[in-house]
């Protein structure tokens, strides 16, 4: 007897189905379509009788009681963790040395104008203003990617964190609390202070280039490079 | 003795020696092959299976193929070269592991 195999249109049921319980990241889709399916066919090879409905009803509750809820999560954590090495990756091909020594000459010149005699009462007034302006042209240009990214009929996970660049919103904020604890600690008047403080700006406006501008760029490229099945389904 | 508990620790390296044996691998297969092996004594849950995968390919351990099969797309796992090393010493510390509970569960004793 010929193997019964689920047919396009249940393909389709499969793809609504694992949407409408909260994966809607194609790439994770894909792969549990394919599992249900293969286990509907398993069923019907043993129970010819049971309807495509019955079997999948069967075949979900074997996920538990949270669905893919677990799936999703652990596949969101593993890719946010591949996003920090793309990160990563970008950050050292874009290091060459006139490079460095531009970064090295930016975190040298806020050095000094931060300690300068007019602007070293202010110093962290600037500092704070500085952070608060990273945080505000990022958070405009998220809005704008995440508009490009609700256009598009597909979506992949990494191409979430790609246009969210990559949790920069949470991260910024992290500075702008570590510089009250700072000032009140009194580092920002040591000179090691200081050029530490020059440095994470410096850092932080070099991570946003990056993560808005670099990377997202390049996002159709990283997307093929690291879903195979990108170029199948398009 | 099913899905007991015990199991959970080496999940992925049951997945990686799985993968090392036979090459490529998809979700599914590996659920069945595991369930095939220890005559269903083992179930590997679904809802544990893809998570370790996509930890595991995270970590660059696994390798990702997609093929086209009947009519939708199979993603297929394969170990990485760093993989492989990985697989020869998550091994090596699960061996070591089971000699120490089976010394512990069966100790010789001695008269002094």
């Amino acid at each position: 007897m010929e193997k019964r195999l689920v047919n396009q249109n249940q393909i389709e049921t499969l793809h609504s189905f694992v949407r409408s319980h909260y994966v809607e990241h194609l790439d994770v889709q894909i792969e549990l379509v394919d599992h249900l399916a293969q286990g509907i066919e398993a069923q019907w090879n043993g129970y010819p009788e049971r309807s495509f409905e019955q079997c999948l009803e069967i075949e979900f509750k074997k996920f538990g009681v949270f669905g893919f809820m677990e799936v999703v999560e652990k596949k969101t954590a593993a890719m946010n963790k591949r996003y920090r090495r793309l990160l990563w990756r970008y950050t050292n091909e874009w290091f060459s040395i006139p490079n460095i020594i531009l970064v090295m000459g930016a975190i040298f010149l806020l050095y000094i104008v931060l300690g300068s005699e007019i602007l070293n009462a202010i110093k962290f007034e600037i500092l704070v203003g500085l952070f608060m302006v990273l945080a505000s042209v990022a958070l405009i240009r998220t809005f704008h990617l995440k508009k490009q990214l609700n256009n598009k009929p597909k979506k992949w996970l990494l191409e979430e964190l790609i246009f969210n660049l990559g949790a920069y919103l949470q991260v910024i904020l992290l500075p702008i609390h570590l510089l009250n604890f700072n000032n009140s600690l009194g580092l920002l008047d040591t000179n090691w202070g200081l050029l530490l403080w020059s440095a994470l700006v410096v850092v932080s406006v070099l991570l946003y280039i990056l993560s808005a501008y670099i990377i997202p760029a390049k996002a159709e490229e990283l997307l093929a490079e690291v879903y195979p099945e990108y170029k199948l389904v398009y | 003795m099913a899905n007991s508990k015990l199991y959970k620790g080496s999940l992925s390296t049951i997945i990686l020696k799985l993968l090392d044996e036979e090459g490529k691998m998809y979700g599914y297969e590996i659920t069945q092959k595991v369930k095939q092996l220890t005559k269903g004594e083992l179930k590997i849950t679904e809802g544990a299976l893809y998570p370790a995968l996509h930890k595991l390919e995270a970590e660059g351990l696994l390798d990702v193929e997609v093929a086209k099969v009947d009519n939708r797309l199979r993603k297929y796992y394969k170990l990485t070269e760093q993989g492989e090393k990985e697989t020869v010493n998550r091994l090596a510390e699960l061996e070591e592991f089971i000699r120490s509970m089976e010394t512990l569960l069966n100790p010789k004793w001695k008269l002094l």
